[in-house]
């Protein structure tokens, strides 16, 4: 069989039915296999948002994204989405084209040591250089993205060996990967430590809803009535109208949540990294707080600075064995969750504003009315992100896709088309800012021409904003290099590419808009001008001894 | 004496002479940003970062002076990953600089933290981490003399928050740290210069070296005193001018006939400053097994790739070549008879570039792109067809006037590496000639072109597919066309008038040159969405295995010797194929 062939048929036997990707020279031969291939291949615009798609894909579905991409500047260009992925444990199979074996070394036309290049933002990488490689780079590389903690991996394919003969039974061997060895000794001590809280918290990360477990954290969190908060990769892993859900924690969370997780005296963390942006000297609880953490990974151990007990295992492991230990769990903290609940109920936003300019909290409000079961949003990065995740009642797992841990602007659009790939019958919403609707609109293109229609909020104030507010908020508002300036026209950008566009200044015809983009089925970009003076608040000052900016939160 | 590292950073630059720096802020690099406020250098911002690294390469390539991109950490930085391999690729000088989380938090999976530093290894000349204070100064002036001596290319430096706010000693910021300069080995040059006078089929091949070394007038002096034809390469174009009776033109996939006839057919080939690529040297454009090499060139890993007999002077093009000239002394041309056959070569070797068809073909718009230029004008291009034919058949008179993406071939070059042309050369009209799926690549700098008053003519070849790869699927995969056709057209005349540009459509070919007029007298930047038939093939072509014969395409080429008869139509041409 030919390489090329081989390559698409381990796909396909694995259940790939979608792939990304652009093509270029070195790939030639595996884009004349697609023709007769059952994977549906969408054509992108840019080589960064194949894997973005790939990356929107998985987050959506569960299952493994995978993008592709030519040798040289087509797998360099790759390399944001991949780091995307990775920085968020998100299953991804990244193939680049190469030039063959062997020109490799010579400064051959597009030619980039992809090998070295791809070691630092994925989870591993494989180059194949012989068709025995290859059978095993694809089997390996597809049960590494998938197994422990998730990442992108990530397969350089030399031409020439995609030209050449592969012997099929090659393609049914096993290689097997080891699985991540797991300790789950902790897990009495754990216990013990559970019972005896007097004001324990739930931490739920990403990992939750990576590994399946939401059904599980909701069955621990009532069984002991532990109240949860979610670092923003938890989002959705708890109802946002569960009664336990505090809501998100962060550099832009709920107050609520901040306070109950820095009064805490034990945390149960699940799934997550305590990353710089969640767990600060500002969120961070006592120092006899005690900690139980559960992670596959055991690099996101120790973190937190506190006595703790590690339990390495999947998350949705660890909690069954926890729910079961904790069987004849009888609470002894109802005052604390009393007292939660108190906070909670005092920390409601209010974001039903008539305000001209229009500000951001009412389309959160005007989405909060459209979002059902069957919606999907994406989100950019900057405060849109921020008023997202703050505003948003996000009510099951994988229905909020965002970029956490990289922060990359120009994710929103082509992540939501990747989730509309994923999940046809879902209404797949991206909330953007105006400077990362610029990163990446090319790709309406892409979701004109693929029929993968989805809904496109901008919200659009003329500056990189995120970076406006801190110049505002903490140098002196100096702005540099923030001002978009005259920005383009994105109603008449979106009809250049044959999508709809909708122009809203007024705060009452933010729903009529959003209904419109919605029923229409076509790909639809409404362009909100929101206040450019409205920040994305409560916000936690990087600086430690800095008191919180409150904004218009009334907590 | 102290100064704050963002300040510090600016200065060193000031004193460099960096007037110009190409970026998007971010989180991690707010105190530069602060900082640019007070500093003379312009701010470009840009709307992607890849493009900041494209403006900073298309500002060094024209300037011949380092190119200054800046980004924050995480996706800033890998943002610029495509613009920086571009450049190393192209052995373009430049400095990028990304912000990076504070030191105490590297490695802990910060937001927005990348390893930028295993990262940047294999796309730079050289890269740096600062970790504490008295690094910055360092690795600023050795970065500057890196990416600036010897074989040009970019330097990465990365910069953690914390040492960007910390105080540094001012003294440290006028040491000197010398680097060691590129050693040198001329021992050959009088081997070299008998090989020159007892050549008979000599020619030259010039490289981009020349232009980074700035030796145009040294080879041209050269070339006329052994009369000797010249062959360019892609990044060769302009190191002699396309008008001058020695130039051959471009060899390569997409070269000129007679350029390649006069490679293959060479007993001496004088290589200038070029790295013998696969897309122009291969077993289907060299020359015979007995033809000799002179190479010259700064770095020595250059050498020896051809597979010939050689002698390899390792330095400087232009001392190379001065070195040459004056060993060779009073020279008595030996090869009459070789330059009688290659300028004969080269007069069948002309190109009918004024067709009048509808839909247009894209010979007529480099023919009337070669109406309207001069001395004054910079072509960029995109990369595939459109480069192609740029190269094929525009006049290029000058070094630094034509900039492509050669060695990378990265797509969505063409309108950033303009911007930042025009930058350097505010007084120069910049054309971008580039097909519509690069132009999609990076779109949204037409936003920075008119924010940042940096107006430059779009040329946009729109056939509605990616051309490049189309033409090979057509003509060596059964016409079978996989992710290859671009779907419904956009209207880029609309989008192009969407950011506050000008936008014209030209749909007939006698249209073209009211339309390029129009557009070089407006003091905006302006888009021409040309419709050319997508039908048309970028030919010739010439594949690297030998026994796939040249797709001629139009090219009425006869050089004599084989079966091709002269004075063809169009036809009988295009049955060829």
């Amino acid at each position: 069989m030919k390489g090329s062939r081989a390559l698409l048929k381990m796909l396909e036997d694995r259940g790939v039915n979608t792939m990304f990707g652009y093509p270029g020279g070195s790939v030639i031969p595996i884009y004349d296999e697609i023709l007769d291939s059952s994977i549906r291949h969408v054509l992108v615009r840019h080589e960064q948002c194949a894997a973005h798609m790939a990356d929107g894909y998985a987050r959506a579905s569960g299952k493994t994204g995978v993008c592709l991409s030519t040798s040289g500047p087509g797998a360099t260009n790759m390399v944001t989405g991949i780091a995307t992925a990775y920085a968020d444990s998100v299953p991804m199979l990244a193939f680049t084209g190469q030039v063959g074996t062997k020109s490799i070394g010579l400064d051959a036309f597009q030619e980039v040591d992809a090998y070295s290049l791809m070691m630092a933002v994925t989870k591993h990488n494989f180059r194949a250089l012989t068709p025995e490689d290859l059978a095993h780079d694809i089997s390996e590389g597809w049960d590494i993205a998938r197994t422990g903690r998730q990442g992108p991996v990530h397969i350089d394919l030399p031409v020439d060996l995609m030209n050449a003969d592969i012997n099929p039974a090659l393609l049914k061997r096993k290689f097997g990967i080891k699985m991540p060895i797991e300790d789950v000794s902790g897990i009495s001590i754990a216990t013990n430590w559970i019972t005896q809280a007097s004001r324990p918290v739930i931490f739920a990360g990403g990992g939750v809803i990576s590994a399946n477990a939401s059904s599980e954290l909701i069955k621990l969190a009532e069984m002991t009535n532990i109240p949860v908060v979610t670092p923003m990769m938890g989002l959705g892993c708890i109802p946002s109208t569960h009664p336990l859900n505090m809501g998100p924690l962060g550099m832009h969370g709920k107050r609520c949540t901040a306070d109950v997780f820095s009064q805490a005296d034990l945390i149960i963390a699940v799934g997550t990294k305590f990353s710089d942006r969640t767990y600060s000297a500002h969120t961070a609880p006592g120092k006899t707080c005690k900690v139980i953490q559960i992670d596959i990974d055991g690099t996101s151990f120790g973190k937190h600075g506190r006595e703790s007990v590690d339990i390495k295992c999947d998350a949705k492991k660890g909690l069954e064995l926890l729910t079961e230990e904790l069987k004849e769990y009888t609470s002894n903290h109802l005052g604390w969750t009393r007292s939660t609940s108190e906070m909670r109920k005092r920390c409601r936003c209010k974001n039903d504003y008539y305000t001209s300019p229009i500000i951001p909290q009412k389309v959160m409000y005007e989405l909060n009315h459209i979002i059902d079961d069957n919606t999907i949003i994406t989100t950019d990065v900057g405060q849109n992100q921020m008023w997202a995740m703050h505003f948003l009642d996000i009510e099951r797992p994988r229905q909020f896709l965002s970029s956490g841990s990289f922060g990359t602007m120009g994710f929103g659009l082509p992540a939501a088309i990747g989730a509309k790939a994923a999940r046809p019958e879902c209404t797949a919403i991206a909330v953007v800012g105006d400077g990362g609707m610029q990163m990446t609109m090319q790709e309406l293109a892409t979701a004109v021409s693929e029929d993968l229609p989805v809904v496109t909020v901008i919200l659009n104030n003329g500056w990189l904003g995120m970076v406006k507010q801190w110049q505002k908020l903490f140098w002196n508002k100096r702005y540099s290099s923030t001002c978009l300036k005259d920005n383009p026209d994105f109603v008449k950008i979106a009809e250049a590419y044959h999508a709809k566009g909708i122009h809203v200044e007024k705060a009452s015809e933010i729903r009529e808009a959003l209904h419109d983009a919605v029923r229409s089925g076509e790909t639809c970009v409404v362009d909100i001008f929101v206040d450019p003076e409205e920040d994305a608040t409560p916000m936690l000052p990087p600086d430690p001894k800095a008191s919180t900016i409150i904004g218009r939160c009334t907590y | 004496m102290t100064m704050r590292g963002s300040k510090a950073l600016l200065k060193m630059m000031e004193d460099r002479g960096v007037e110009n720096i190409f970026g998007y802020p971010g989180a991690t690099v707010i105190p530069i940003y602060d900082e640019l406020l007070n500093s003379p250098i312009r701010h470009i911002l840009v709307r992607h970062e890849q493009c900041a690294a494209h403006m900073a390469d298309g500002f060094a390539r024209v300037s011949g002076e380092p190119g200054v991109c800046l980004s924050t950490s995480g996706p800033g930085t890998t943002n610029l990953v495509t613009g920086i391999a571009t450049a190393f690729a192209d052995s373009v000088p430049m400095i990028a600089l990304t912000g990076q989380v504070g030191t105490h938090t590297l490695g802990v999976g910060a937001f927005q933290e990348v390893d930028s530093y295993s990262l940047m290894m294999p796309i730079t000349k050289h890269n740096f981490r600062v970790l504490n204070p008295e690094r910055l100064p360092h690795a600023i002036s050795e970065a500057w003399q890196i990416c600036r001596t010897g074989r040009p290319g970019p330097v990465h430096i990365d910069l953690p928050v914390d040492q960007i706010n910390s105080e540094i000693d001012e003294r440290l910021m006028t040491r000197e740290y010398g680097i060691k300069l590129p050693r040198e080995d001329v021992s050959g040059i009088a081997v070299a210069a008998k090989w020159i006078k007892d050549a008979e089929r000599p020619v030259i091949l010039a490289g981009g070296g020349i232009g980074k070394s700035c030796a145009c007038a040294e080879v041209l002096k050269f070339a006329e005193t052994v009369n000797v034809p010249v062959i360019t390469t892609l990044m060769g174009m302009g190191a002699i001018s396309s008008s001058h009776p020695l130039n051959m033109g471009p060899v390569g996939m997409h070269g000129r006939m007679c350029a390649l006839d006069a490679l293959r057919n060479a007993d001496l080939v004088i290589a200038i400053g070029t790295k013998f690529s696969d897309r122009t040297y291969n077993p289907n454009t060299c020359p015979s097994e007995t033809c000799k090499v002179v190479q010259i060139d700064i770095d020595a890993t250059e050498f020896g790739k051809h597979g010939r007999e050689s002698v390899d002077i390792e330095c400087d093009v232009k001392k190379g070549i001065t070195l040459l000239t004056e060993a060779i002394g009073r020279y008595q041309d030996n090869h009459a008879a070789w330059n009688t056959n290659v300028l004969t070569l080269k007069k069948r070797c002309v190109c009918d570039t004024m067709m009048d068809n509808n839909p247009i073909l894209p010979q007529r718009v480099m023919y009337e792109i070669n109406r309207i230029m001069d001395d004054n004008v910079i072509i960029t291009t995109d990369v595939g067809q459109n480069q192609m034919w740029a190269m094929h058949f525009l006049n290029v008179e000058r070094p630094q006037q034509f900039l492509s993406s050669g060695s990378f071939g990265t797509m969505g070059f063409g309108l950033p590496s303009a911007l930042g042309a025009k930058t350097a050369r505010p007084e120069s009209k910049v054309i971008s000639i580039v097909g519509d799926g690069g132009l999609l690549m990076v779109i949204q700098e037409l936003a920075t072109s008119v924010n940042e008053n940096l107006p430059v003519t779009i040329v946009l070849l729109d056939n509605g597919w990616l051309g490049m790869v189309k033409q090979w699927q057509k003509l060596f995969w059964d016409e079978r066309y996989s992710g290859t056709d671009l779907g419904r057209s956009t209207d880029f005349v609309q989008i192009a008038k969407s950011f506050g540009a000008e936008g014209i459509h030209v749909d007939r070919a006698e249209d073209l040159h009211d339309a390029l007029e129009q557009a070089m007298a407006c003091d905006r930047t302006c888009l021409l969405q040309v419709k050319i038939d997508p039908e048309e093939d970028i030919t010739p072509m010439v594949l690297a295995n030998p026994e796939v014969p040249i797709v001629m395409g139009r090219c009425p080429y006869n050089n004599g010797i084989g079966d091709i008869p002269s004075g063809m139509s169009r036809t009988e041409t295009e049955e060829r194929i």
